[in-house]
């Protein structure tokens, strides 16, 4: 096979390579630099039935429509009315007249086909742009990062969730992926930005990309397209490969810059969705954090009123007498009792003095006055 | 997470993986390159034909290998992913449940009021006790129900 299969013999000596073959079989079209194989006469571009279905429909942009509308009740509105009707025949003109051309060839570096997948790229773009909105505000607080910023993010469909997890300034559903984390909550806004920035940091940085810049990007395609064919192919054309390989590359090279604006429109949409799920897992951490911290503030107040009522030692500190029930003072050496810092006392050493003890001490008091 | 490194940028390095192996599988440029080498040996038959076939289909199995490496990468960076967030979850639960705990330790104490001498042995209570280590007896004072 060495000597004679691949390497030796076969297309790549003096093939249709070389020669004729696919490249050389003339004609018109824009593809056919040097005769490309894809203007051979029957493709898209010089297809007889294509030029003769959109020729023939081209009287629609001739006049048949023309004076509809102005005939109108004359109000404002019917100005308005009219216009939008000129606009929308107009837009239809132009979308024909590209459609036509492009059916014959007459614009470099499109046919039909991807002439089709960019529409759908643009579509599907705008698919996945549509609640861009919503998480639009990450862009400020991931790169701007301010301390206190008055913005949210949300995920939420026409139907608000019945049951939800959380605060009207952060909340989870239940059941599906709707979320709302606020930025503006005057106690939790600070704490909200930094778990969310930390998720970010934690997770492929793709995913928290300007997504509208996507659509230059597919701009971008639209019009390199024009030129990319013509461009690359000439390099290909000089080397020396089978012509099965030439028609695979001249396949890759003009449908490159369409599958990749097609790749540019997934992707966007696979990024939406990931963000989605990502963010409504931080809102669901941030909602059960925040859960916590309520709770740990009720009980921080329930200890600082606590803390609030005044204590006494049971013992001492000057002399060390053991003091016990309502006592303020110590009997023996008459220092005051009462724990001045409570960090410094251990709270096994300290006790409260009751109010009901307090009256008994002090009636105690009267009575030894009153003897 | 071992494989982190090796897999973190497992997209792009494989899609350029499998261009360039497609690239030379087409153009033929690697069995090109290479067959040559073992024409000018002494080998012939059998082996000759199986290293002739490895030759020209190595840009096929590196393009296959490339494409298992963006597979692996991405089931593996994905579980990586998942692993980090559910981390950092409970990270942030133990840290909070940790809190909590000791602020009610806190609170509990506080709730309660202690005898200093055990109602039962007369005993002297310990540091941070809520029951006599002698007798075992609850050292709070319980208060009375108001009727």
């Amino acid at each position: 096979m060495a000597r004679g299969g691949f390497h030796g013999g076969g297309f790549h000596s003096g093939g249709h390579h070389g020669g004729g073959g696919f490249r050389s079989s003339g004609g018109g079209g824009f593809r056919s630099s040097g005769g490309g194989f894809r203007s051979s006469g029957s493709g898209f571009h010089m297809s007889s039935s294509h030029s003769s279905g959109y020729r023939s429909s081209s009287h629609y942009s001739g006049g048949g429509y023309g004076g509809y509308g102005l005939e109108d009740e004359g109000d404002f509105f019917g100005i308005f009315r009219t216009m939008g009707i000129i606009s929308v025949l107009i837009v239809g003109f132009f979308t024909l007249f590209i459609i036509r051309s492009v059916a014959e060839g007459m614009v470099p570096g499109y046919n039909l086909l991807n002439l089709g997948i960019f529409f759908a790229s643009f579509v599907i773009l705008i698919v996945s742009l549509i609640k861009y909105d919503q998480t639009s505000d990450l862009e400020t607080i991931r790169y701007a990062n301010p301390e206190r910023f008055v913005g949210k993010i949300w995920n939420l469909s026409k139907n608000t969730p019945a049951t939800r997890n959380g605060t009207k300034f952060c909340w989870v559903s239940k059941d599906d992926k709707q979320f709302y984390i606020s930025f503006y909550d005057r106690e939790y806004g600070p704490e909200n930005i930094k778990k969310v920035v930390e998720t970010m940091n934690r997770t492929p940085k793709i995913l928290w990309i300007r997504q509208p810049k996507l659509v230059w990007a597919l701009i971008g395609c639209v019009v390199v397209n024009f030129f990319f064919y013509e461009l690359v192919i000439p390099v290909f054309e000089n080397m020396i490969m089978t012509d099965i390989a030439f028609m695979i590359i001249d396949e890759v090279v003009f449908y490159f810059m369409s599958v990749n604006a097609l790749l540019i429109a997934v992707g966007s949409l696979i990024i939406t969705k990931f963000k989605v799920k990502i963010l409504y897992e931080c809102a669901v951490r941030i909602v059960a954090d925040n859960g916590a911290a309520e709770k740990r503030l009720v009980t921080e107040n329930f200890i600082n009123s606590k803390l609030g009522e005044k204590w006494y030692y049971n013992s001492c500190p000057n002399c060390g007498a053991v003091a016990s029930k309502a006592l303020k003072t110590c009997l023996t050496c008459g220092s005051s009792l009462e724990v001045i810092s409570y960090e410094k006392g251990d709270l096994t050493s300290v006790r409260k003095i009751s109010v009901g003890a307090e009256k008994n001490a002090s009636a105690g008091k009267n009575e030894e006055k009153a003897k | 997470m071992k494989l982190q490194k090796f897999f973190k940028y497992a997209f792009p390095i494989g899609v350029a993986g499998i261009a360039i192996n497609l690239l030379l599988f087409i153009t033929n440029w690697y069995y090109e390159l290479v067959v040559p080498l073992i024409e000018d040996t002494f080998i012939e038959g059998a082996l000759f034909h199986f290293l002739d076939n490895l030759i020209y289909y190595t840009p096929v199995i590196f393009l296959l290998l490339f494409v298992a490496y963006i597979i692996a990468g991405h089931i593996y960076m994905k579980k990586v992913h998942i692993t980090k967030e559910v981390q950092a979850t409970e990270k942030l639960v133990e840290k909070n449940e940790k809190i909590q705990k000791e602020l009610d330790e806190k609170a509990e104490f506080l709730k309660h009021k202690y005898y200093t001498n055990c109602p039962n042995c007369g005993s002297v209570r310990e540091e941070n006790a809520n029951v006599c280590s002698f007798c075992g007896a609850s050292l709070i004072i319980k208060e009375k129900k108001k009727q």
